[in-house]
């Protein structure tokens, strides 16, 4: 009785299962469907839906077909959108970080958009170099960049005043703002349960209650910024031959494993994430992206805080980054995809997704708005993410990316950890990442 | 009418499980990014495995993990296992709490478990402050790291293994136990050579699914630590991750895939063997 029951229900569910798919009406005959691969939160989801639907009512032959993908991390992002291609299934247009460019590129896998910018009488110099420079090779453009950031850092406004201190943006327009006086203003901020600085004698580092900063380690948007400012690179020009083991480089990891394990006034970036240290008032200052200004932000509720430009070494410098729209080059509708971006390039619709805070228009114009640059509010500075696009650079390209990502962290780990010497694991790791890139 | 029933699962082995085993074989052979056609390349992604530095960390973290954890789950499991059979009242409120940790999802436990073990605010090293003890960087030390993770998958012990322990200790005869008490043979005595005899396939089946459980780690070491620090919790599964999806080398990350297939199957025959020596089935005469 009971098993006849349940064919019964299995047969009846089988038959409506092909019935819907038989009886669901054709899709639209004339209409073109632009399938686009992003990845946004719930904000950027509604925006996009709007500007979907604004764009259908002045194209009514083109319809958007916005297929999100949910990623924690853009190595996640990248892999699941090349599994959606590896399927035979090419989207019409792929948003994404600059990470996985260097793989498309070398595959030949995106179309080259410069015929459709020449016809459209569009000039590249409206976006910021480094955004168009992220994207291009052999002068051919690959991807419209929709947004860019670089590292600052950000800074507890309070507690520089409890301890009596110049913010680092007194420094910056001072012209000394180095990472040496970082590293002074660290130890000051940095307090024990006794009360005690890590200047002072008697300081006990096993109970530390506020850490003068987060070590700027974190792959690669931590380290990497340092070693630049060091005047170190990570490759080569060609991209060829790492030189993180070149003095430079070996400098600026001695100098960020000296923070945490010489005068210990920094807390490992991983511990602190845990805990929301920057946003729970325990940490003075933190090497971030323009995101954090929502991310760790909107989080805090008891303190002011500001953004500084990143220290100084040998040279200002920091790490560019770029998002941007691409063609694969076997799209079913290029033409239309491109009338896609270049709506959703066009100035109002950019501002409309920087108005969420999460990016920094890669058009000029939007960047450099009143609007954008909103000044009187919190972060009073953020215009020195956008300056920071003037000296900021750009890193190393290699299809190899997140393989030569993990060989470094893991052998920085080791320095972080006091088990290895910055010279030996930066040699280590140039001997790994030259064997992977080769 | 039998196949029509089993069909789901049957449509789901072929296209889920038998399906892709095909195809990775056959991609174990070649070389593919993804997004170029793949290339035979005959049997050099298992060469190349031989000279892989990171593969034979993978291996021998994965090991460590698993001659540590196997007996220490194991034995936990039956040692609750034979407490919670005892005949208390509100034995069943028990069971249930110690189960309670295997509905918890694998994910979010984790990153509990990252809090407790911070370093700094963490509660586990608050105790050990409490007792003038220095800070224990559990999870950013390459000596401690991979130990955290084993004490953290012991928080299951309560679970399903567990569970199938105490399914086989009610099916030993009570009258064994009288029979033995009559004799005058301990608690000890009766637990030695009437409930370890008695329910040995039930060990032999949690050991043996123990071992493949702790081959194919993955998210603790995914989660808490991504493999980190300096690849001490870069196990297996998560190498094999890495590669296929990371670093794409599908055909490398296929080939190692069947060399484990190849050494649990390995494992298994050779406990197969083993067991005609320890485990004794219901009935059975042994001479």
């Amino acid at each position: 009785m009971q098993r006849q029951f349940l064919v019964v229900v299995l047969v009846l569910s089988l038959v409506a299962a092909t019935s819907t798919a038989v009886l669901s009406p054709p899709a639209q005959a004339q209409a073109v469907t632009v399938r686009m691969v992003w990845q946004g939160e719930a904000n950027e989801i509604k925006l996009y839906e709007g500007l979907a639907a604004k764009f259908e009512q002045a194209h009514p032959n083109i319809k958007i077909k916005l297929e999100t993908v949910v990623a924690s991390s853009d190595p996640e992002y990248f892999q699941k959108v090349l599994v959606i291609a590896a399927s035979g299934d090419y989207p019409d247009i792929i948003y994404g970080h600059y990470s996985w460019f260097p793989v498309a590129l070398e595959k030949k896998f995106l179309m080259e958009l410069d015929p459709f910018i020449a016809k459209a009488g569009i000039s590249k110099s409206t976006f910021f170099p480094t955004a168009v420079e992220q994207f291009s090779a052999n002068g051919k453009l690959y991807a419209v960049p929709r947004e860019t950031s670089a590292i600052a850092l950000y800074y507890n406004e309070d507690l520089f005043k409890q301890a009596g201190l110049k913010s680092p943006n007194d420094y910056f327009a001072e012209g000394k703002w180095t990472w040496d006086t970082y590293l002074e203003l660290a130890k000051k901020l940095t307090t024990d349960r006794g009360g005690r600085t890590a200047d002072q004698t008697g300081f006990d580092p096993n109970s530390i209650v506020q850490w003068g900063t987060i070590a700027p380690v974190n792959m690669p948007y931590g380290l990497f910024p340092v070693v630049y400012s060091y005047g170190g690179d990570i490759l080569d020009k060609t991209n060829t031959a790492c030189r993180l083991n070149q003095p430079s480089g070996v400098q600026a990891i001695a100098f960020l494993r000296d923070l945490v394990l010489k005068y210990k006034v920094a807390v490992l970036p991983a511990q602190a994430a845990q805990t929301n240290l920057f946003a729970n008032g325990k940490v003075g200052m933190m090497a971030g992206g323009y995101w954090e200004i929502v991310v760790t932000g909107s989080a805090i509720k008891t303190f002011s805080w500001d953004v500084a430009p990143l220290p100084k070494g040998k040279i200002q410098a920091t790490r560019v980054a770029t998002g941007a729209y691409a063609i694969p080059a076997q799209a079913k509708h290029p033409s239309e995809a491109w009338e896609v971006i270049r709506f959703l390039s066009q100035r109002d619709n950019t501002m409309g997704l920087a108005r969420l805070g999460l990016i920094i228009p890669a058009l000029r114009e939007a960047a450099l708005s009143p609007e954008f640059l909103a000044p009187g509010k919190t972060p009073l500075h953020r215009k020195v993410f956008v300056d920071a696009l003037s000296y900021g650079r750009l890193d190393p390209r290699t299809p190899r990316w997140a393989e030569m990502v993990n060989t470094i962290g893991s052998e920085m780990d080791l320095v972080w950890a006091g088990q290895k010497a910055p010279e030996v694991a930066a040699k280590d790791a140039c001997d790994k990442v030259n064997a992977a890139i080769k | 009418m039998g196949l029509l029933l089993i069909s789901p699962w049957l449509v789901g082995f072929l296209a889920f499980t038998a399906g892709p085993m095909v195809v990775s074989f056959l991609l174990s052979l070649a070389k593919w990014d993804i997004l170029s056609p793949p290339t035979f390349v005959g049997l050099s992604n298992f060469q190349q495995i031989l000279y892989d530095p990171l593969f034979s960390k993978a291996v021998y973290n994965t090991l460590v993990y698993t001659v540590v954890n196997v007996p220490l789950s194991l034995t936990g499991s039956l040692s609750l296992a034979l407490i919670l059979n005892r005949r208390v009242p509100g034995v069943s409120v028990f069971r249930t709490l110690f189960y309670l940790p295997e509905l918890t999802p694998v994910v979010a436990a984790s990153l509990i478990w990252a809090w407790i073990l911070n370093t700094h605010f963490g509660i586990v090293n608050y105790f050990l402050s409490k007792l003038s003890l220095p800070p224990v960087p559990w999870l950013e030390s390459t000596k401690w790291a991979l130990a955290s993770l084993i004490l953290i998958n012991l928080w299951t012990v309560g679970g399903s293994r567990m569970l199938i322990f105490l399914a086989g200790l009610q099916g030993v005869p009570e009258e064994l136990y009288e029979a033995a008490a009559l004799d005058g043979a301990s608690a000890w005595i009766r637990l030695l050579h009437v409930t370890l005899p008695m329910i040995s396939p039930v060990i032999f089946f949690n050991f043996l699914l123990g071992i493949i459980g702790s081959f194919q780690v993955f998210t603790p070491a995914y989660v808490i630590t991504n493999g980190g620090p300096a690849d001490s919790t870069l196990v297996y599964v998560l190498y094999v991750y890495r590669n296929a999806f990371q670093y794409f080398r599908m055909g490398y990350a296929s080939a190692m895939a069947w060399v484990m297939l190849l050494v649990l199957l390995g494992f298994a025959w050779m406990q197969l063997r083993l067991m005609q020596r320890w485990v004794y089935y219901e009935g059975e005469v042994r001479t």
